[in-house]
């Protein structure tokens, strides 16, 4: 069985983003290279004049690093990967400081990943946000979100503890075939937090990714609109949702797909 | 036309999150007059902000302890929409230190409230006005004490605010910060400045510095915070 996978990402600005005249700091990417797939998230921090310059900088690192490296960083130790991961966007986030000539700080975000390659994946998550995975569809919770005590409070890839609260998840997928990212903003619509419970939307969200009939942009303008219109009721921070689905097609015998190819070459169909 | 479209039944629903305030104010004999007249005006008017505002209305969460005859918790946390703004009468001594405990204890025991309903919180709020210096000596050692820790160890958020010349400022201020002066009897001025800054912190998020208004402070203080 050859496994497929399927990604649809979108952010939106929050009402007091859109009233401050703030630019939506929540970021999503995906990176498809190596036979590994790779999403992340970040949401940049509230009053930093340049946190969605450092969280489009600290997706896009995660990702392609991931990508490239996935097999080294499944067998290394964690400690050894939070070291090269934290100071390797440190080092990004410094060098685009220097050249805006602001500080380090006005670059922090949050920061959510997830990286599969052959059956095995690597999550990572620092801050607010939470990260779930569907077992068969179910969804369930991978990495709750770490706050301080306060509403207002949480971690950073800048911060100076970001070492110890920078959390990295490792397995077989078993019987996950998907996992969702979500940032703070979206995690008031979909977490129930009296109840500590994934909101029914997170298998609507695992329903549309299953359906072959809906491409990855109709999946996207759908989770843009209904950031918009629902999700930002609740919230006046920005929302945003990164989804990855694994799906296994049959592999066919080589030889079937040579002819395949073949056929496609001249464009000769089955019937003739 | 997108057909993927999500309900409100597939949402969770949970509560805004809270900003608990306790207004601790002085009704000693000393405020009887124009001060507690002012008073009165000025807290009705700031539960009236919060109300008309759409955001604190669901995140200010307000009790206010008074001390002058006996130290009495006047309004009970809850729902704004609730809640009925009291009336204030001025008399008695200024038993400071024990209106400090109460309101330390009754921030925490909410805090314990908000955690086991899963209702997520900012820090506490605690406004101190008085317009003259403790009576209860021994209590009010132990309330600094306890409260200048929590204000140091950014656990609460403080406003000593002394009113007229016989405030104690020196004592205002052993709680944690410099205790500002209000201008005269300005009431209203600090009432509504003070909504506006819980206006500014229920849409705040992780990470971001709260400013609060400048220009709005010295519409009300003579000494600043």
């Amino acid at each position: 069985m050859k496994p497929v996978f399927k990604t649809a990402g979108a952010s939106v600005r929050g009402t007091s983003h859109i009233k401050n005249n703030i630019p939506c700091q929540d970021k999503v990417y995906r990176c498809a290279a190596k036979n590994t797939i790779t999403i992340s998230l970040a949401d940049g921090a509230g009053s930093c004049s340049m946190s969605e310059i450092g969280a489009d900088i600290s997706t896009q690192f995660v990702a392609d690093y991931l990508c490239e490296n996935f097999d080294k960083i499944y067998t290394q130790d964690s400690d050894k990967t939070i070291e090269i991961l934290l100071s390797s966007i440190k080092q990004l986030l410094t060098r685009k400081s220097e050249d805006l000539n602001v500080s380090l700080k006005e670059f922090s975000s949050t920061l959510l990943f997830v990286s599969v390659k052959n059956g095995n994946y690597i999550a990572g998550h620092i801050g607010d946000g939470l990260i779930g995975c569907y077992l068969d569809g179910n969804p369930k919770v991978l990495s709750f979100p770490e706050n301080g005590e306060y509403s207002n409070q949480t971690y950073f890839t800048t911060s100076e503890t970001a070492k110890d609260h920078l959390r990295i998840y490792k397995g077989e997928l078993s019987t996950i075939n998907g996992f969702i990212l979500m940032s703070d903003g979206s995690y008031d619509s979909l977490f129930d937090k009296s109840k500590k419970k994934l909101a029914l939307a997170n298998e609507t969200f695992f329903s549309w990714m299953k359906d072959s009939n809906n491409s990855q942009q109709k999946v996207e303008e759908a989770l843009s609109s209904n950031l918009e219109s629902l999700f930002t009721k609740a919230t006046t921070d920005d929302c945003s949702v990164n989804l990855l689905l694994i799906s296994y097609i049959d592999e066919l015998p080589w030889h079937e797909t040579l002819l395949n190819k073949i056929k496609g070459i001249f464009s000769i169909n089955d019937k003739g | 036309m997108n057909d993927l479209i999500l309900y409100d039944k597939d949402l969770a629903e949970n509560p805004t999150a809270r900003i608990p305030i306790c207004l601790v104010l002085d009704t000693s004999a000393s405020m009887d007059g124009a001060p507690i007249e002012e008073l009165n005006k000025g807290v009705k008017l700031f539960m009236e902000a919060i109300l008309e505002d759409e955001m604190t209305r669901f995140s200010a969460d307000i009790s206010i302890v008074t001390f002058g005859q006996i130290v009495e918790e006047e309004l009970k946390f809850g729902s704004i929409e609730e809640q009925e703004t009291p009336t204030f009468y001025a008399g008695g001594l200024t038993p400071m230190g024990e209106a400090m405990l109460t309101s330390v204890e009754l921030l925490d025991n909410r805090k314990k409230e908000y955690q086991k309903a899963g209702v997520d919180y900012f820090q506490p709020w605690l406004v101190i006005m008085s317009d003259g210096a403790p009576t209860d000596l021994v209590e009010t050692e132990a309330a600094i004490k306890i409260v200048s820790k929590l204000y140091n160890d950014k656990k609460l958020i403080l406003f000593p605010i002394g009113i007229g010349d016989r405030a104690d400022m020196n004592k205002l201020s052993q709680f944690g910060r410099p205790a500002a002066k209000l201008n005269g009897l300005k009431f209203k001025e600090f009432f509504e400045w003070l909504s506006q800054s819980v206006s500014i912190v229920s849409q705040s998020s992780p990470g971001e510095t709260i400013t609060l208004d400048e220009d709005g402070i010295k519409s009300w203080v003579t000494i600043g915070l």
